[in-house]
């Protein structure tokens, strides 16, 4: 194993992750931040593919594992999606600091 | 060494593509970021000896990225950043162009001092009142609490005797909601509680905030006009210009002027007031976008591609010379070329406001992920991993794919299953709120 080590890639989604979680907080716009989620997904699903590949590479059952979980993340985005479809439809913005009041 | 190259590549890739995202301004870039570094991090996953996995990263995040940038597209006013770019270079504002905005870090102007004889705007159409208990007052719309009939302007029911509510010397009004007043004792309509009588009117408080359309329509909390929709605004800023010629007009295009508040017809954008009384005459000229040789004195169609002929702003810079004599209380950085029209500063903050891209708290978004980063990285570059002597075998190309098919096969139907239930759902929800 010539390439970057382990602690290589585990930083690399660490930094991922980071990113992401300053997207969440930052953005207004509630498109944005399903977007860092998926940014934050990645950085998690890039640790668990190193972890495969460096600590248990025979078990492809990690594999399977990665697939089920970007499936999870699509399915998270399409519902985000309707959510933020009918909160523009109640309040005509998508920016979240229009959320504030909560309203029967 | 090929493939620490390979790796730094991708890796700085991935990072700036997810940065670039968060600090762009148009939303197809930020878009297209994202697929950067998804894309990017299935080389990271090619790097990993996991192939699948990066055709099956590809397929699903590049389309689902797409998806996102059609829903950015439907909510958005602006998503291809053409306007907020255009309006950073005619204002001046320091700073990248292609960089969204952040929200204004200094707090909202000081309200300007109000007329001591403002009129009361809306005259009797402030009052709103029950058809059968009169002495019931309300600032707009609503029910009657009495009763539960629909309230009507007061004018509208008597038009002579129509009492502006706030000058009786005898006024009951709620401790709670100085607007609601009543001629006789009662109790408040919104909050139940027992009107107190008041020696002398009061003008609303400082936190008034009523609709740019509908004037009498006021409220002591922000939140949205009940008429129309429109958010409310703080009365004071609404005022804050001349009442008697002031023209509002759009941040963007300054050549729509209207002598009421509304939304601009090309973009959509709020109208400001525009605190130059002068510029009221409206353009002389109109020209073609697309042919600027093309002119005329009347808006038309140009006769060489049949587009709207569209008021020329270089014979309309009498509005912002004029506008620049009124001294630097707009707030603008350089004053722009002439075209742009002079704001209020609290007009300005609004329309910082709503351009901001990033939320007030950004310095503590900054924060948060470099101490989740470094925090995250800590925990997982201290510990030691048992780390396997050898690496995925070459042979076992199938073996994910006998997987998903034999034992995972369950997941996968269930998905299936939960799938098409939403899809029915979705259909059902959308046919009984279509026929509503």
């Amino acid at each position: 194993m010539s390439g970057p080590p382990l602690q290589a890639y585990l930083l690399l989604g660490a930094v991922l992750f980071g990113v992401g979680l300053f997207g969440v907080f930052s953005q207004r716009g509630a498109v944005m931040i399903l977007m860092s989620i998926e940014i934050i997904l990645n950085a998690a699903l890039l640790n668990l593919v190193a972890f495969w590949r460096f600590s248990a590479p025979a078990e492809y059952g990690a594999q399977v594992f990665f697939i089920v979980m970007t499936t999870i993340g699509a399915i998270e985005m399409a519902v985000g999606l309707a959510i933020v479809l009918m909160g523009f439809r109640n309040r005509g913005s998508q920016y979240v600091d229009r959320f504030m009041d909560m309203r029967g | 060494m090929v493939e620490w190259l390979a790796f730094v590549l991708l890796a700085v890739i991935a990072v700036g593509g997810s940065l670039g995202m968060l600090l762009t301004m148009s939303m197809y870039r930020a878009a297209i970021f994202l697929m950067a570094s998804f894309v990017a991090l299935a080389g990271l996953f090619i790097l990993l000896q996991a192939d699948l996995l990066a055709a099956i990263q590809v397929m699903m995040n590049v389309g689902g990225m797409l998806v996102m940038l059609l829903f950015m597209v439907a909510l958005m006013m602006d998503p291809g950043g053409e306007m907020m770019w255009d309006m950073k270079r005619k204002m001046g504002l320091p700073g990248f162009s292609a960089l969204s905005m952040s929200m204004p870090r200094s707090p909202p102007p000081a309200e300007a001092a109000r007329p001591e004889d403002r009129p009361r705007t809306g005259g009797s159409n402030t009052d709103w009142t029950c058809p059968m208990h009169p002495e019931v007052s309300a600032p707009g719309p609503g029910s009657c609490p009495k009763c539960s009939m629909d309230l009507a302007p007061r004018a509208a029911l008597q038009p002579e005797a129509a009492p502006a509510a706030d000058t009786d010397t005898d006024t009951y009004a709620c401790p709670m909601h100085p607007e609601v007043q009543s001629s006789a004792p009662g109790q408040c309509p919104k909050c139940g509680m027992n009107l107190v009588p008041r020696e002398a009117a009061q003008e609303p408080s400082a936190t008034t905030y009523t609709c740019p359309m509908h004037p009498d329509v006021q409220s002591p909390t922000p939140g949205k006009c009940p008429k129309c929709g429109m958010d409310l605004v703080l009365q004071a800023e609404l005022q804050a210009p001349a009442p008697a010629a002031t023209t509002y007009t759009c941040p963007m295009h300054p050549e729509v002027q209207s002598s009421t508040p509304g939304k601009c017809p090309k973009c959509s954008m709020d109208l400001v007031p525009q605190e130059d009384p002068q510029a009221v005459a409206g353009p002389t000229a109109y020209t073609c976008p697309m042919h600027p040789e093309v002119r005329s004195s009347t808006p038309g169609k140009c006769p060489k591609c049949s587009m709207d002929l569209v008021p020329d702003e270089s014979a309309a810079p009498m509005a912002g010379h004029a506008g620049m004599q009124h001294g630097g209380e707009g707030g603008m950085h350089h004053g722009g070329d002439g075209a742009m029209p002079r704001m209020s500063p609290a007009a300005h903050y609004k329309m910082m406001v709503d351009m901001a891209m990033s939320t007030a708290l950004l310095p503590w978004a900054i924060a948060i992920g470099v101490v989740s980063a470094l925090l995250l990285s800590w925990v997982l570059l201290r510990a030691t991993w048992p780390l396997s002597p050898t690496g995925p075998n070459a042979d076992d190309v199938s073996v994910v794919g006998e997987l998903l098919l034999s034992r995972y096969m369950i997941g996968f139907e269930g998905a299936a299953y939960l799938i098409l239930a939403g899809v029915i759902g979705a259909v059902l929800l959308g046919k009984r709120e279509h026929r509503r």
